[in-house]
């Protein structure tokens, strides 16, 4: 797997991108729509969403939680921005700010439960996405609202600056921002301390809750962001709208090479890891698969990225198996 | 009193007092007609409950059991659908399924040293995919409704006198599951196992074959409760317990299982459950929204976890000032 995949004294992020250019060739060969403006531009909204997610998400894999909460928040996102814009006539920026606010509260509480009271991340988060998503429900009385209202909202999602779209400035600017506060950042350095070693980054003076309460907030913000953006660029908000996006974001961040047991991880392989993601739901929609197998797809993508990041052999994995019967004492 | 027998008591208390509060507020709730179909409620959530009580004392954590809710019914029905076995061929067929995707979980667990529910979580997606992709289509290629009408598969979801057999099912599974857990050396196992695997291994327990047993356990729980599911609703849908994780693990936890492991057992989970399904009815009876109901279980979950937490402190606070308190004592009789 080595020789094939490159030496390891390469950076991931080269592999990834090898591996993207591959995809890329296996999918306009299958398919002659891929390499068209119109299939790439499609590709490139999904890719935005999950870009602009996986930029904040990343922070909770590396501080050693996860946030599956993420789905739901930019549903309720969108929701919010719509009532508070629509229903009760807010200038389109305060209402954003709010929104925005919102979105930080509700990271903060994940923060404030998992860290304070130790209950584990995933727990905490999927009932913050249970209630999120009851909430979403019981303010949209379960419609999809179209928004047709106020123009420079509606702007962000579908319009352009120099010919390209704004969503795509906004992924690359929250992804550099993202990346600067990982590498080069007393914040950065203390989540990845925090995730890879809780007890060593606490005696030398790191408190690891607020790092922690910090990712939460950070990973529920970009959500929010995302589900603005969504909200604009479909020009609606329902509740169902983000469902089931946390599984394509841990899949961008898994593939991207950052470790879910915390304390590695790479803004710059989750933007690849994006990509790559909507690449493989698009290959599914030529190949006119049913939506179905996107699931099973994402599913399989996420063990395989992991069992190569946890760099044991399936082989070796598999020959321990079958010749077991010494296993008691000796498993690690 | 140990503190988890005091909790107990709060909350069977609790349970009583809501059952009070909801039988003034609606007459109805007290008929035998709907205590019944709350017990019916409780029971399938509870069966799977049971299985997963047993992971979160191994510490562990199944996501995958309402995707194997939704595949296990929609085998059972590709079965009716298109052949004529009796149902106690393909009932067995659908739980061994059920026990195969634990042990395919169990795997990947164990032998890969994956975390626990991220591998559950991607094969919760890959079971939800299939789970459509199996569903029986009409010539239109859309998920046909099939109406089941197999005598014996529909008799799972009948009553014996005024009690649904789902619920004599799962009285006999708690009872059995507590009896394993607590006599027997296997059901030790999964204690010690979760309470410190390092521990457990080096002291010549099969740690491994512990973890995926417990899973293939949790698996079995959910394809029983997806048949009878399915027989209680004379049909079945691809959507069938998809998203029920929440529910089972609200049970759980208001039922004093901790995500910490070692500790826990099936007499907290069943009251737990109750106590859930009674506040799911009490929404119901109430005539309130029912997208408030998956704000109250989030909440719940978070509620209870809280003050657990705090009542911990709070205890351990005590138990420390007590310990001091006799030093004290000790040390002013001494002199």
């Amino acid at each position: 797997m080595k020789s094939l995949l490159g030496s390891r004294k390469l950076p991931q992020e080269f592999r990834l991108f090898g591996i993207l250019l591959l995809l890329m060739l296996f999918l306009s060969l299958i398919s002659n729509r891929f390499l068209t403006v119109d299939n790439l531009t499609n590709v490139l909204w999904s890719v935005c969403l999950i870009g602009i997610m996986s930029a904040g998400f990343i922070y909770s894999p590396i501080t050693g939680g996860i946030d599956l909460s993420v789905g739901s928040m930019a549903a309720l996102a969108g929701i919010v921005a719509n009532v508070l814009m629509n229903t009760y006539g807010m200038n389109w920026i305060v209402a954003l700010l709010l929104t925005l606010a919102f979105g930080i509260l509700i990271g903060w509480i994940n923060g404030i439960v998992t860290t304070k009271f130790m209950v584990p991340a995933f727990i905490v988060t999927m009932a913050a996405k249970t209630y999120l998503f009851g909430l979403a429900m019981l303010i949209s009385n379960g419609d999809q609202i179209t928004i047709m209202e106020p123009k420079p909202f509606l702007a962000i999602g579908v319009g352009k600056f120099l010919g390209i779209p704004i969503p795509i400035y906004i992924m690359a600017l929250l992804a550099v921002v993202s990346h600067i506060l990982l590498r080069h950042t007393v914040f950065g350095r203390q989540s990845i301390a925090v995730g890879a070693n809780e007890v060593a980054a606490k005696l030398s003076g790191v408190n690891p809750d607020r790092t922690r309460i910090y990712a939460y907030v950070i990973s529920s913000l970009t959500a929010t962001i995302a589900g603005i953006v969504m909200a604009s660029l479909t020009q609606q908000a329902y509740a169902m709208n983000a469902s089931g996006y946390e599984l394509d974001v841990i899949t961008a961040v898994v593939v991207g090479g950052t470790s879910l047991m915390g304390g590695s991880g790479s803004v710059a392989g989750a933007l690849i890891g994006a990509i790559m993601v909507g690449f493989i739901n698009n290959g599914l929609n030529l190949l006119d698969m049913p939506s179905a197998f996107h699931p099973i797809a994402t599913g399989i993508v996420i063990l395989l990225a992991l069992i190569m990041n946890q760099g044991v052999s399936p082989l070796t994995v598999f020959r321990k198996w079958f010749s077991r019967g010494t296993a008691v004492g000796t498993a690690k | 009193m140990s503190v988890s027998a005091i909790r107990r008591l709060i909350l069977t208390g609790l349970l009583v007092a809501i059952g009070i509060a909801l039988s003034f507020a609606n007459p109805t709730f007290l008929s035998l007609d709907n205590l019944m179909t709350l017990l019916q409620d409780a029971s399938l959530t509870g069966i799977v409950a049971i299985g997963f009580t047993l992971i979160l004392i191994t510490a562990g954590i199944d996501m995958s059991i309402g995707a194997v809710i939704a595949i296990t019914s929609m085998i059972c029905v590709n079965f009716i659908s298109y052949t004529q076995l009796p149902a106690y061929v393909y009932i067995p067929v659908a739980l061994a399924f059920g026990c195969a995707i634990g042990w395919v979980n169990g795997f990947f667990i164990t032998h890969f040293k994956l975390p626990e529910f991220i591998v559950t979580l991607a094969t919760r997606g890959i079971l939800a995919g299939l789970a459509l992709i199996v569903a029986v289509k009409d010539d239109q290629g859309f998920v046909k409704n099939v109406f089941i009408e197999d005598e014996l598969f529909l008799s799972l979801g009948e009553t014996i006198g005024p009690v649904y057999i789902v619920t004599i099912v799962f009285v006999l599974l708690a009872a059995a599951t507590q009896f394993f857990l607590k006599r027997t050396r296997a059901g030790t196992n999964v204690y010690a196992t979760g309470a410190n695997p390092t521990a457990a291994r080096l002291s010549g327990i099969n740690t491994d074959r512990t973890l995926i047993g417990v899973y293939m356990f949790s698996g079995f729980c959910a394809a029983l409760a997806s048949i009878f599911l399915a027989a209680r609703m004379m049909t079945a849908m691809p959507e069938f317990g998809i998203g029920s994780e929440m529910d089972v693990i609200a049970s759980v936890v208001i039922g004093g299982t901790p995500f910490t492991g070692g500790i826990g057992d099936i007499w907290g989970t069943v009251i737990g459950t109750l106590f859930l399904a009674l506040v799911k009815n009490g929404i119901l009876k109430l005539g309130l929204s029912p997208y408030i109901q998956p704000i109250v279980i989030g909440g719940i979950i978070i509620v209870v976890v809280v003050v657990d937490v705090w009542y911990k402190a709070f205890a351990e606070k005590k138990a420390a000032q007590a310990a001091r308190r006799k030093a004290m004592q000790g040390k002013e009789a001494g002199a």
